[in-house]
């Protein structure tokens, strides 16, 4: 009788640390893949869980999407859309290309010009067209000169003809603002054609799409980085999402040091010198183009912006931190700070 | 019959002293890595596992950069390229964290098991 009192314990101990070993040590069950891919003029990594597909065919699929657009929208590429547009002041475009362009005018128009996709030749002047190019500062003179040519409204759309003109000589497209969101866009939309159950994220160069939610059901922790630290890894909040976009755009992205100055790479259209009144903006929005174009034109617009949160209505979330560290944000950014 | 023996007590301690180990170790991860490997122009060319400082060449044997991995953690040094970023990233001990090189297409990705307490993603 006694002894079989202890067997049965010993056989109840057993089951106990199985099942609990089980609980604490076992893995949630989707498997992450992740790629990364130099396209667009930075890094993008996409992490992936599929569903029904395997995550290898998913990375695939996403490769050739960014491919495919880098190809068609990068300035720098030979016989892109954008690069034929810039030689020849005249492109025909195809439905996508015809969005493409409507999309980065309407934002112009929107942000009355803060986000400019003509504002390629000051790029150039400044040298941060290409990563190889030579950085420096202009004069103003060259500046002036420059300026002339950055103005979206030298852009024309016709949209029956689908084709885009260049209204003078000397004006260049960039659409780098948004192409980069519009790519993490649809290649969470082509994985969850193939996969909708689908999670992970896009991540292009700290731009950030959710594919869904981690494991399925948690929200992906996003640490915002500090702009005033030398390391990248340091961040001074934390936003939590199950789905939608985030993008960021800082003074310390790309940057060059002359006398002294710290010279970035987001300029002003209105006055071609780097943008001083911020040090970094955070947009939240349901997609990364939209993101991705508010934070430049936020930017742009400065930590001092008493519309900030007129923005909203185009539906997004910001966090604007000056160049003294203070920050402002608009109403709706705190309900991101909340784990879901 | 009666239930609460001395004996039965001990078990049950011993039950209890267990599964708070268990949760203990589970609580605090091992951090640092135990590796990183190296990606050129998006393909793999690289896997370290052992300490030292490992030269990354392109290949016409240009120098593009040097990678150092000591203490569980990973470095990049003597990069080529004109900004420095991924020298500045400095020390990596989060898998989670790549460090990245754009204008050499190079991408060092430290490797171990991730960190579930912290950071999944950097928005910069």
């Amino acid at each position: 009788m006694h002894s079989l009192r202890v067997y049965l314990y010993i056989i109840a101990l057993g089951v106990g640390i199985f099942l609990l070993s089980l609980l604490l040590f076992s893995k949630p069950t989707p498997v992450y893949e992740e790629k990364e891919f130099p396209v667009l003029g930075t890094i993008v990594r996409v992490k992936v869980a599929g569903d029904k597909v395997s995550s290898n065919v998913l990375l695939n699929t996403a490769e050739q999407e960014l491919y495919r657009l880098h190809n068609k929208f990068s300035p720098n590429v030979e016989g892109s859309l954008v690069q034929k547009l810039n030689t020849d002041k005249k492109v025909e475009v195809d439905e996508e290309g015809l969005f493409l362009f409507q999309a980065a005018y309407n934002y112009a128009v929107i942000t009355g010009g803060a986000f400019d996709p003509t504002v390629r030749p000051l790029l150039k002047l400044w040298g941060f067209d290409d990563i190889n190019s030579t950085k420096k500062v202009p004069t103003q003179e060259e500046i002036n000169k420059t300026l002339e040519n950055v103005d979206y409204r030298f852009i024309k759309i016709d949209e029956e003809n689908r084709e885009i003109t260049l209204l003078k000589d000397g004006v260049e497209v960039d659409l780098g603002g948004i192409a980069k969101g519009y790519a993490i866009d649809l290649v969470i939309q082509k994985i969850k054609e193939i996969d909708p159950g689908a999670t992970g994220f896009v991540d292009a160069g700290g731009d950030i799409g959710i594919i869904g939610p981690k494991f399925g059901e948690l929200a992906w922790v996003i640490g915002i980085r500090d702009p005033f630290s030398q390391d990248a890894l340091k961040s001074i909040d934390t936003i939590y999402l199950t789905s939608g976009a985030v993008a960021t755009s800082g003074d310390y992205e790309r940057f060059f040091v002359q006398e002294g100055k710290k010279y970035h790479h987001i300029l002003d259209p209105e006055d071609g010198y780097p943008a001083e009144n911020a040090s970094s903006v955070t947009v939240i929005a349901e997609k990364a183009m939209v993101a991705d174009v508010f934070s430049t034109a936020l930017f742009v617009l400065g930590y001092d912006n008493p519309a900030l949160d007129y923005f909203t209505d185009f539906g997004i979330q910001a966090l604007v931190i000056s160049p003294t560290g203070e920050s402002t944000e608009t109403k709706g950014f705190d309900y991101f700070r909340e784990k879901m | 019959m009666k239930f609460t023996k001395k004996n039965d007590l001990y078990l049950l301690l011993v039950v209890i002293l267990l599964v708070l180990v268990m949760i203990f170790m589970n609580a605090y991860p091992k951090k640092g890595i135990n590796g990183a490997e190296v990606y050129l122009k998006g393909e793999k060319i690289l896997q370290i596992t052992k300490e030292g400082t490992y030269s990354i060449k392109n290949d016409e044997g240009e120098l593009l950069m040097n990678v150092e991995y000591i203490d569980q953690k990973v470095r990049v040094t003597d990069s080529s390229c004109p900004l420095k970023v991924c020298e500045n990233t400095g020390w990596v001990e989060n898998p989670n964290q790549p460090i990245i090189c754009i204008p050499n297409e190079i991408i060092v990705k430290p490797l171990g098991t991730e960190d579930d307490t912290g950071i999944d993603i950097y928005t910069w």
